[in-house]
């Protein structure tokens, strides 16, 4: 959601998000801009997550295709009631164009881009996680400490709580924490 | 869930499945635990040969899932290990409990025989439903004296899915089910189309809740007036 975004025509005559667009899928998502931000991050997120279930290479690509696409339509005044699986709808296309673009490559460069990504940033990422473990609050800290390290069905009892309410407290401590070394990694 | 990360449902199901969570930002971040657990067994190494290939094959196949994988190695080697194998499967499945709730709709899908009592939920959108899944292997001494699997069932649950584990090749069959208790067939289903998982075959059966009482069941898989397995489980419904 740069400021890379003020043509609606690009070089190669591709159509491209302007910034007038994107205050469409902004209003067309929520009449609080902050909300509707968020709202769109949320939106990206999950399409990322969808195309990498799906088994695609460039997820964080074609999520950003998939909401320029979207802002192109509400820009082209077509009605969308709801966005976010008109959203899906898009994406199921450019799924499927990504599937015939890969049919139509080699894999082998693919294999060796896996193996190598296989150790690549490791490092940095323990760093990150320390950092951000250590700037949880005491009681997450502790607690996802134990839920990785302690017997589960002991450790619910012992904090009195169902072995489904202590994994719902800890995986959402883990993706908290996950976040933030992404953040982290990203700054 | 983990039959759509791991590639496992039919397109049609795989569909279904995906309408529901990009509208239903809940069951998504129970689909991303879902993962996550995956990830975590995969990077402590407890996963099967069959489900760490899967695990390989679908989900890390991209920078932005090989950084999930690092993050998971990485929660690891900072946190004090735990001993044994983490029971991932059984989180997973128990923890569907809660995350399948307002699935009716997709179970539907599923299901013919409960199109109809869950009719009213095929409209959008679905009232919840709370879905609690057992597995059951064939009991092949189908001795009444044989150790018999317990189903803790807990409070809320409203539809019991017995996933029965097939032997190779029975997925083939068009297959029917009954449920018995004390002899008298109080469910029965068909067809019950076998479901692929990472670890072999099932035939899903969904029972409401209500009709079930504490007590022993059987349960009797048959294709074409021929019995295929027998299933035995004991039901204890929590307080």
């Amino acid at each position: 959601m740069g400021d890379s975004v003020n043509q609606t025509t690009g070089a190669a005559g591709r159509w491209e998000l302007s910034r007038e667009a994107l205050d469409g899928l902004l209003q067309a998502l929520g009449p609080d801009r902050n909300a509707a931000g968020r709202r769109y991050e949320r939106m990206r997120r999950k399409l990322i997550d969808l195309f990498s279930w799906r088994g695609a290479e460039t997820p964080e690509e074609l999520a950003d295709e998939t909401l320029n696409r979207l802002a192109r339509r509400l820009h082209q005044g077509e009605p969308i009631e709801r966005i976010e699986s008109y959203m899906l709808g898009i994406a199921r296309l450019l799924l499927k164009e990504h599937a015939r673009r890969r049919e139509q490559r080699s894999t082998a460069l693919r294999e060796i881009q896996v193996l190598r990504r296989g150790t690549a940033g490791e490092t940095g990422m323990q760093d990150a996680l320390e950092r951000c473990l250590a700037s949880l609050p005491e009681p997450s800290r502790l607690l996802i400490a134990r839920y990785y390290s302690e017997d589960r069905a002991a450790l619910a009892a012992d904090l009195g709580v169902s072995l489904l309410a202590l994994r719902t407290r800890a995986l959402r401590i883990r993706r908290k924490l996950y976040d933030s070394v992404m953040a982290c990694n990203e700054e | 869930m983990i039959a759509y990360l791991l590639h496992q449902l039919p397109e049609a199901e795989r569909d279904a499945f995906e309408d529901r969570w990009v509208n239903d930002y809940e069951l998504y971040q129970q689909l991303q635990d879902t993962e996550a657990e995956l990830l975590d067994a995969y990077a402590a190494g407890t996963l099967s040969a069959g489900d760490r290939e899967l695990v390989e094959k679908h989900l890390l196949g991209s920078p932005a899932q090989q950084q999930k994988l690092r993050f998971a190695r990485a929660l690891r080697a900072a946190l004090p290990r735990r001993s044994g194998a983490t029971k991932w499967r059984w989180m997973a499945v128990a923890a569907s409990i809660l995350a399948l709730a307002g699935v009716t709709s997709w179970l539907g899908w599923q299901n013919h025989t409960l199109q109809k009592p869950l009719a009213q939920t095929a409209a959008s959108p679905p009232p919840p439903a709370t879905v609690y899944i057992a597995e059951l292997r064939p009991d092949a001494s189908r001795s009444q004296t044989a150790p018999v699997i317990e189903v803790r069932l807990p409070a809320g649950a409203e539809i019991l899915r017995l996933d029965l584990q097939l032997e190779a090749g029975d997925e083939r069959q068009t297959l029917s089910a009954s449920i018995f208790q004390d002899g008298h067939e109080i469910w029965s289903e068909q067809p019950v189309r076998a479901a692929r998982r990472p670890f072999g075959f099932v035939a899903p059966v969904l029972a409401p809740v209500s009709l079930l009482t504490d007590g022993e069941y059987q349960v009797k898989l048959s294709a074409g007036g021929a019995l295929v397995d027998y299933y035995r489980f004991k039901l204890q419904r929590e307080p």
